[in-house]
C-alpha cells in the first residue's frame, strides 16, 4: 500500500456540492451502518473523489474554557456540543446558535475525555482525578462518580444502548462499568501503557482500546476476552481508535504522524492517512460520513485535516486555530465539523460545509 | 395445513381409530431411564452472581485447639485441605496468648466443606503436643463461618465473660476484705456463678486446664530467680499465666511477654474465666502437657484444689501428682532450663551477631523446625563454598555470620536454592544487631519506675507541644510581621507576586512595573500578616473571583495604550475589587460586568467589616505615597490585634478558600447565556459576536508580541486566578520528577490529554498498576522465593534437568569448536581462544538474573567460576550495522530503555533485545569481573564473555561495554571505585 503525499490542501472548488449531487447521492445517507469500503486499495486516481471536495467554512467561533481544550463531542441528535477541558470543566454549547447551555464542574482535575450516552441525556467524562463522572442534563449535576482507576483516566465511551460504559486510563486497565449501578463491572489489565482510548462497536459487542504501546486489543464486551491485537510493524504509540460505522475497520491514529485503517478480522492495515503532524498528543480522528466518506482529524500544526475516505488524499484543510487542534468531533447529522484547540488559542471552532448540507 | 379438533375427520377419509400402542401385541415396556423419585428433591444451585443470599461459606472457624499449638503448626494441618487464603489465629487481647480459635479462610466452599468434614470433632494431634497427648487432644470444633459472625460473636462472648468475671472478682475481693477469713470457699461460689452462655460452652475453646487460678489467694511468693516468663517477679498463683506462652514461636514472638506482666495483673484475669469455662474439657491433656513446654507457666502456680470441683474423676486423680510435682525443683527442671538456656542462647546470638558487625544471614525454616532437626555440620554442608565466620543458632534459626562484608548478600543469593538437611529453608541477610538492642533488656520493672517513665514521656511530648504552639502562633506571626516590614521598607526586594491584575504585567519595562505593582501590594501584607497567610490567600481568591479575567484583559488593554498610569489606576482597581465600583466597568463592559459586580458586593459583605477597613486604609495610603509612613501606622493595629486574632483565624481561612473554586466560574457561564444575540448561521463570523467575547486574540490586539509574552501573561492570569503557577511552569517541574518520582504526576497542561506523550518509569508505574508493584517487590526476593517454592522431589528432578540440558548442549558446542578448531587453523589467535573455549566449555555456568543495583536485571553466578572460564555467549540475532542503526531508533521510539546490540565488527552487530540468552542482562562495570571477547567459530564471529577474575558464587557478572565516546552520557551507576562515570 502506498502512501499518498499530499502535501498542499486542495483548492476548494464552488461546484462541488453539485457534484456531490451528481456523482453521490448515496454518499450523503447516513445510516450508521453504511457500509464502509472494505480493504483492497482503490486506484490512486479515484475519478470520483476529486469530484466531491468538501467545503468547510468556519462558522462559530466559541470560547469559554480558560485551558486547553481536551475532547469535544456532538450529542447523538447533533442539537448540542460537549466540550471538556483542563481547566476541570465540561461545557455544553448549542450546535445551531453556538451559545452556551450549561457549565458542569466537579472534576477535582483537568478532564480527558467526555463521551454523549446515546439518548443524549448524560454525559460521562474522564478526568485526571481518577474518577469518571456522569452528569445528566436533567438533573443539571452529576449523577455518579465511578471510583476505581489508580491513576488519570484519559478516555471513556458509552455503548449504544447506553447502559455499559468503558474507560481507560493511566493504570492500565480498561474498565468496564454498570452506568446504572456505577459498579466496575470488568477490569481488563489491557496494555503496559496508558490506555489512549476505548470505544464500542456499532452493536456494544466489541470494544477496541489502544494504548501507549502500540496495541490495539480487540475485546468482547460481555467476557472480557482479548479476540484480537493489532500492532503495526513499528509499534508506534496510538492515540485514539475508533470502530467504522459499520464496525468492521477500526480506525486508529498513531503518534508517528499517520492514520490507519485496520481491517480487524485480517490484521491488514488497509489504508494509510498521512499530511498531518501527530507526534505528542493523541489526537482523535473520526469518520464523516454527512457528506462524503472523510476521515477528519486534527492536527500538531494547528490544522484540522480532511481525507478522502477512499483515496486517501487530503481533501480539505482547515486553518484558523492557533495552536494543537486537540479534538474534532462530526455532527452526526448535519455537515459539520467543530474542531478545539490548545492553550494558545482555546476556541472551538464551528465549521459547516453548507453547500453540502444543503444538497441533501 | 389441516386442523384436526377432537378427531375430526375431513371428508373422504375415515374415521380414525385409536389405539393404547401399550396394548398393541409384542409392545415392551420400555425400562425406566431413571428410577421413580420417592421424594420431592431440594435442588441445589451452584452459586453465581444471580444467587440470593451470601456465597457458600469459604471460611471456618475452628475452636477447641489447644492453645499450646504453634500456630505454624496448625496453619500446616489446615493446609492440606486446600489453599488457605486467610489464616487468624485469635489472641487474646489483652495478653497476646492464643486462645485456640483460629479463622481460616479457604480458597473455594469446596475446601472449607472437606475441611469441616475432615476436621470437625477431629484432634489436632500434632508435633510436640501429640507426643505428649498420646492422642488424647481435644476436639476440635469446625464450622463454617463465612461471614465471619460466629468468630465476632465467639469473641464478644469472650468479652461478655471476662467483664463478668472481672465483676466478679472485684465483688468477692470486696467480700474477701471483709470477712478475710473463710476465702476458700467464696472463691467457686463465684467463679460457678458465672453460668456457661451456651454459646461458649457450645465451641468451648480448649485452654490447659493446669492454668489453675484462684483470685483470692494471695501468696507474696513469686517464684525465684529464673529470667523467664514463669518466674517473672508478680505472677502469684492468683494471677494465672498468659494461657498462651509457650510455644517457641510465641516465645520469639513476645520477648517482653514476660517484663509486662506485672504492670497489667487486670489483664491477665479474662484467660482464668476462659480456663474454668474449659476446665471440664480439657482436663486429659492438661496432665501430660504439663511437664513438657508449659512446666514454665504453671510450675509457680499450685494448683488449687477449688478450680477442679467440677471435673471429672481422671482428673482429681492427675492433678495432685502435677501439684505436688510442680513446685519442686527437679521436676520443673526440663521446661524451664530450656527455656532460660534459649534466651541465654539468644542473648549470646545477638552479642556474637553484633560484635562480628557485617551483615548476617538468618536460616529459618517452617515452624521454628530448624532449632532441632538440623545440626550444625549440616549447616556447613549447607554454607559449602561460603566462607563464614561463625555458625550461631538459638532455638528458632540459624545464623551465620561472614568475615567479609558482601559474602552476606552472596550467600543469600545463592543459598536460597538449597536445600538443609532435606528441609525447605528460607535464607534471609539481616544487618547486625545494634548493641542497644544486644544489651540486655532490662527485665524487672517496678511500678515506680514505670510511672516515672511514663510521666518522663508525657512531659516531653507535652514540652514539645508547647514549643510548637509558641513558635506556630506567637514567634510565627511575629517574626512574619517583621519580615514584612522590612520588604516594605525596602521595595527592591523580590516583587510580591500578588498582582493587581495585568496593571503589574509589562513586557517591556518590567522593572518599573514591577516597582509600581509591589507598592500597593506592601502595605497589605502586614495587615494580613497579623492573620494567617491561608487568610491572605483567601482574600486574593475572593478578588480573583470578583474580577474574570475577561475583564482583566481588558484592563490590560487599557495599560498598554495609557502607557504610563500608575498609582490612581492602581487604586481605583482596588476599590473596584473591594466595593465601590460604578465607572470604570461600566464603560467598558456594561453586560459582562453587572453579575460580577453584584458577586463583589456579596463577597464584601460576608467578609464584612474587617476585610473593607484595611483595604481603605490602603488606598489612603497609597495616595499619600509614603512607605515609611504606611510602616508606623501599620504597626500599632498590629500590636493591638496578635494575641486575639491568632486564636481563631484558622476556620474562616478555609472555609473560604473551599468556597472559591464553586464562585470561578459561574459568573463567566451566566454572562455568556443571556446576552447572546441570535445568530444568523451565515458566514459572518470570522469575527465574534459582540456578547460573547471569546477570547480576543492578544496578539492582534497587540497586547503580546510573541509567543514569550502570551506565556508570561498567561502565567500571570493564571496566578490570580488562584491556579497553582508551578502547574504552568513547564521546565522546572519535570525534572525533579525524574529523580524522585512522585506517585502521581501533576499535568501541567491540565489533563492528561492536553499534556502529550510523556514517559512513564517503571518505578511512577508501579506506584499505580499493581503488577508493577508486585513485580518490583518479587523482585527482590527473586533469589529466594522460587527455590523455596518447589517441593524436595520436583528440586531434584528439576535440577537434574537442567544439568543434562547443559550437558548436552555443552558436548554439541565442543564439536562445534573442534570443527571450528579444524577449519580455522591459520589464525592462532582465534584458535588459541577457541581451545579455551574447547576446554573449559565442558557445561553451562550455572547462572541466574535477578534485579541488579546497577541496571534493571543482572545476571549472577550460581557456582564459583574460575579465571579465564568462559561464562556465557553473548547470543542474538546477527545483523548488518546499518540495520542495527535503524532498529536501535525503533526501539528508542518504541521506548525499549536498555540496549542489546552488541557490535562485532565493522559490519555486523548482535541484536539481543528480541531474541537472545541471558548473556543480553550482563551488566556494565568499570571494574568487571569478565571481559567480553569475540572469537570466530565455524566462520562465525561469536561474542563469549569470558571471567576475568574468580569469580565468587553469587556474584553479579559484569563486563565492560566500552561503549564509544559520545556527546550524550549515559550515567554508570556500577558503584565500583574505578567508576569512570559514564558509560560513554
Amino acid at each position: 500500500m502506498q502512501d499518498l503525499q499530499l502535501s498542499a490542501p486542495a483548492p476548494v472548488s464552488e461546484d462541488a456540492p453539485d457534484a456531490v449531487r451528481a456523482t453521490h447521492p448515496s454518499g450523503s445517507s447516513p445510516a450508521p451502518s453504511a457500509p464502509l469500503p472494505p480493504g483492497p486499495p482503490p486506484q490512486p486516481a479515484n475519478p470520483t473523489s476529486n469530484d466531491h471536495r468538501p467545503n468547510y467554512q468556519l462558522e462559530y467561533i466559541l470560547s469559554g474554557h480558560a485551558m486547553s481544550i481536551s475532547s469535544l463531542k456532538f450529542s447523538p441528535n447533533g442539537s448540542m456540543l460537549a466540550s471538556a477541558a483542563a481547566d476541570k470543566l465540561v461545557k455544553i454549547w448549542d450546535a445551531s446558535t453556538g451559545d452556551i447551555m450549561r457549565t458542569f464542574e466537579g472534576h477535582t482535575e483537568g478532564v480527558s475525555d467526555i463521551a454523549w450516552s446515546s439518548d443524549g441525556d448524560c454525559l460521562a467524562s474522564a478526568s485526571d482525578d481518577k474518577t469518571v463522572r456522569i452528569w445528566s442534563l436533567d438533573a443539571g449535576g452529576t449523577v455518579r462518580v465511578l471510583k476505581g482507576h489508580t491513576n488519570f483516566v484519559f478516555c471513556v465511551n458509552y455503548n449504544p444502548r447506553g447502559n455499559l460504559l468503558v474507560s481507560g486510563g493511566f493504570d492500565e486497565t480498561v474498565r468496564v462499568w454498570d452506568v446504572a449501578r456505577g459498579k466496575a463491572l470488568k477490569v481488563l489489565p489491557a496494555h503496559s501503557d496508558p490506555v489512549t482510548a476505548v470505544s464500542f462497536n456499532h452493536d456494544g459487542t466489541l470494544i477496541v482500546s489502544c494504548a501507549m504501546d502500540g496495541l490495539i486489543r480487540i475485546w468482547d464486551a460481555d467476557s472480557g476476552q482479548c479476540l484480537k491485537t493489532l500492532v503495526d510493524d513499528d509499534n508506534p504509540m496510538c492515540s485514539s481508535v475508533i470502530f467504522s460505522p459499520n464496525s468492521k475497520f477500526v480506525l486508529c491514529s498513531t503518534q508517528d504522524s499517520t492514520i490507519r485503517l485496520w481491517n480487524y478480522q485480517t490484521s491488514r492495515c488497509v489504508k494509510t492517512y498521512t499530511g498531518h503532524t501527530n507526534r505528542t498528543y493523541c489526537l482523535p480522528a473520526s469518520f464523516s460520513k454527512t457528506g462524503g466518506q472523510y476521515v477528519v482529524s486534527g492536527s500538531e500544526d494547528a490544522k484540522v485535516y480532511i481525507w478522502d475516505l477512499q483515496s486517501r488524499q487530503v481533501l480539505q484543510v482547515l486553518e484558523g486555530h492557533r495552536d494543537v487542534v486537540m479534538a474534532v468531533a462530526i455532527h452526526p447529522t448535519r455537515n459539520c465539523i467543530a474542531s478545539a484547540s490548545m492553550e494558545k488559542d482555546l476556541t472551538i471552532r464551528i465549521w459547516c460545509d453548507e453547500a453540502a448540507d444543503a444538497s441533501r | 395445513m389441516l386442523l384436526r379438533y377432537g378427531g375430526q375427520v375431513v371428508e373422504g377419509e375415515s374415521e380414525i381409530v385409536v389405539a393404547d400402542p401399550r396394548k398393541a401385541e409384542g409392545f415392551k415396556r420400555p425400562i425406566p431411564q431413571r428410577p421413580p423419585r420417592s421424594e420431592l428433591y431440594e435442588t441445589h444451585y451452584e452459586y453465581d452472581a444471580n444467587s440470593a443470599g451470601p456465597a457458600p461459606p469459604t471460611a471456618v472457624l475452628v475452636t477447641n485447639i489447644s492453645p499450646l499449638t504453634p500456630s505454624q503448626q496448625i496453619r500446616r494441618h489446615f493446609s492440606v485441605h486446600g489453599t488457605v487464603v486467610a489464616f487468624e489465629p485469635q489472641i487474646d487481647k489483652a495478653t497476646g496468648g492464643a486462645l485456640g480459635i483460629v479463622f481460616i479462610k479457604y480458597s473455594s466452599h469446596a475446601e472449607a466443606q472437606r475441611c469441616v468434614e475432615k476436621e470437625h470433632r477431629n484432634k489436632l494431634g500434632l508435633g510436640m503436643v501429640s507426643s505428649i497427648n498420646n492422642g488424647e487432644g481435644q476436639e476440635m470444633k469446625v464450622v463454617f463461618d463465612g461471614e465471619r459472625k460466629t468468630l465476632v460473636a465467639v469473641m464478644r462472648e469472650l468479652d461478655d465473660r471476662r467483664r463478668r468475671q472481672e465483676r466478679a472478682v472485684k465483688a468477692q475481693k470486696e467480700r474477701e476484705e471483709k470477712r478475710a477469713d473463710n476465702t476458700v470457699r467464696a472463691t467457686p461460689a463465684s467463679s460457678s456463678g458465672t453460668p456457661l452462655p451456651a454459646a461458649l460452652s457450645s465451641w468451648r475453646p480448649p485452654h490447659p486446664a493446669h492454668l489453675p487460678f484462684a483470685p483470692h489467694l494471695r501468696p507474696s511468693s513469686g517464684t525465684p530467680s529464673s529470667p523467664t516468663v514463669s518466674s517473672l517477679p508478680a505472677p502469684g498463683p492468683n494471677l494465672p499465666p498468659k494461657p498462651a506462652t509457650p510455644s517457641n514461636t510465641q516465645m520469639n514472638s513476645f520477648p517482653g511477654a514476660g517484663p509486662l506482666q506485672p504492670m497489667a495483673p487486670r489483664v491477665r484475669r479474662p484467660p482464668q474465666t476462659l480456663v474454668r469455662a474449659r476446665l471440664s474439657v480439657t482436663q486429659p491433656a492438661t496432665a501430660r502437657v504439663l511437664p513438657m513446654a508449659e512446666s514454665a507457666s504453671s510450675s509457680s502456680t499450685p494448683l488449687p484444689p477449688r478450680g477442679r470441683f467440677h471435673s471429672t474423676r481422671i482428673v482429681d486423680h492427675y492433678s495432685p501428682m502435677q501439684i505436688s510435682r510442680s513446685p519442686s525443683p527437679v521436676s520443673r527442671k526440663p521446661g524451664q532450663s530450656s527455656r532460660s538456656a534459649q534466651q541465654r542462647q539468644r542473648e549470646i546470638v545477638v552479642e556474637e551477631l553484633s560484635k562480628n558487625g557485617f551483615d548476617h544471614v538468618r536460616i529459618d525454616g517452617q515452624g521454628g523446625i530448624l532449632g532441632g532437626a538440623v545440626s550444625e555440620e549440616d549447616v556447613k554442608q549447607f554454607l559449602r563454598g561460603f566462607q563464614f565466620d561463625k555458625i550461631l543458632r538459638d532455638h528458632v534459626a540459624w545464623y551465620v555470620t561472614f568475615p567479609a562484608a558482601g559474602t552476606a548478600r552472596r550467600a543469600a543469593m545463592v543459598l536460597g536454592t538449597r536445600t538443609l538437611a532435606n528441609h525447605t529453608v528460607s535464607v534471609s541477610i539481616h544487618p547486625p544487631p545494634t548493641a542497644s538492642s544486644a544489651a540486655p533488656v532490662k527485665s524487672t520493672w517496678t511500678d515506680d519506675e514505670l510511672i516515672q517513665q511514663a510521666t518522663e514521656l508525657i512531659t516531653k511530648e507535652l514540652k514539645q507541644l508547647l514549643e510548637k504552639d509558641v513558635r506556630d502562633q506567637l514567634v510565627g506571626v511575629r517574626f512574619k510581621r517583621l519580615v514584612a516590614d522590612h520588604r516594605k521598607g525596602d521595595n527592591s526586594g523580590a516583587p510580591s507576586f500578588e498582582i493587581r491584575g495585568l496593571k503589574g504585567l509589562s513586557f517591556k519595562k518590567a522593572n518599573k512595573r514591577a516597582r509600581e505593582v509591589v507598592k500597593p501590594v506592601a502595605p497589605e501584607v502586614p495587615e494580613m500578616g497579623v492573620e494567617v497567610p491561608a487568610e491572605e490567600k483567601a482574600v486574593d481568591d475572593e478578588e480573583v473571583v470578583a474580577r474574570p479575567k475577561k475583564k482583566r484583559k481588558k484592563e490590560h488593554v487599557k495599560v498598554v495604550l495609557e502607557d504610563i498610569e500608575s498609582e490612581d489606576d492602581v487604586v481605583e482597581d482596588r476599590k473596584r475589587a473591594t466595593s465601590v465600583v460604578v465607572e470604570e466597568p461600566a464603560v467598558e463592559e456594561p453586560l459582562v460586568e453587572e453579575p460580577v459586580m453584584k458577586k463583589v458586593k456579596l463577597d464584601v459583605a460576608e467578609d464584612g467589616v474587617e476585610e473593607v477597613v484595611p483595604t481603605k486604609k490602603g488606598v489612603a495610603k497609597k495616595s499619600k505615597k509614603g512607605a515609611h509612613a504606611v510602616k508606623t501606622v501599620e504597626e500599632e493595629p498590629v500590636d493591638q490585634f496578635v494575641v486575639p486574632e491568632d486564636l481563631d483565624f484558622d476556620i474562616p481561612a478555609v472555609t473560604h478558600l473551599h468556597v472559591t473554586p464553586d464562585l470561578a466560574s459561574p459568573p463567566s457561564s451566566p454572562a455568556h447565556t443571556p446576552q447572546r444575540p441570535p445568530l444568523s448561521p451565515v458566514h459572518k463570523l470570522h469575527r465574534p459576536p459582540p456578547g460573547i467575547s471569546p477570547a480576543p486574540d492578544p496578539f492582534e490586539e497587540g497586547i503580546c508580541e510573541d509567543d514569550e509574552d502570551m506565556f508570561y501573561a498567561r502565567l500571570a492570569l493564571a496566578e490570580a486566578a488562584g491556579l497553582d503557577i508551578h502547574s504552568l511552569l513547564p521546565s522546572p517541574a519535570p525534572a525533579p520528577d525524574s529523580d524522585a518520582p512522585p506517585p502521581f504526576r501533576v499535568h501541567v497542561t491540565g489533563s492528561a490529554r492536553t499534556e502529550g506523550y510523556y514517559k512513564i518509569s517503571h518505578a511512577e508505574k508501579s506506584a499505580y498498576v499493581a503488577q508493577y508493584a508486585s513485580r518490583s517487590t518479587a523482585a527482590d526476593t527473586v533469589e529466594e522465593k522460587p527455590a523455596q517454592q518447589p517441593k524436595q522431589t520436583m528440586t531434584s528432578s528439576r535440577s537434574n534437568r537442567a544439568n543434562a540440558r547443559r550437558q548436552a548442549q555443552g558436548l554439541e558446542e565442543i564439536n562445534q569448536v573442534q570443527r571450528a578448531m579444524a577449519l580455522s587453523k591459520g589464525e592462532t589467535a582465534a584458535a588459541e581462544l577457541s581451545i579455551k573455549f574447547n576446554q573449559l566449555q565442558t557445561r553451562k555456568k550455572h547462572l541466574r538474573f535477578a534485579r541488579s543495583p546497577i541496571h534493571d536485571w543482572g545476571l549472577y553466578a550460581m557456582e564459583r567460576i574460575s579465571r579465564g572460564e568462559m561464562v556465557i555467549e553473548y547470543v542474538g540475532e546477527v545483523i548488518r550495522a546499518q540495520v542495527a542503526d535503524k532498529r536501535e531508533k525503533a526501539y528508542e521510539r518504541q521506548g525499549i530503555g536498555s540496549s542489546y546490540l552488541f557490535r562485532i565488527d565493522e559490519d555486523l552487530v548482535v541484536d539481543a533485545t528480541k531474541k537472545g540468552n541471558l548473556g543480553r542482562l550482563i551488566n556494565h562495570s568499570c571494574d568487571p569481573n569478565c571481559t567480553a571477547k569475540i572469537i570466530t567459530i565455524n566462520g562465525e564471529k561469536k561474542i563469549v564473555i569470558y571471567a576475568k577474575q574468580d569469580i565468587e558464587l553469587g556474584d553479579e557478572i559484569t563486563y565492560d561495554y566500552h561503549f564509544p565516546i559520545e556527546q550524550d552520557k549515559i550515567p554508570c551507576l556500577c558503584g565500583s571505585a574505578k567508576c569512570r562515570g559514564y558509560l560513554n
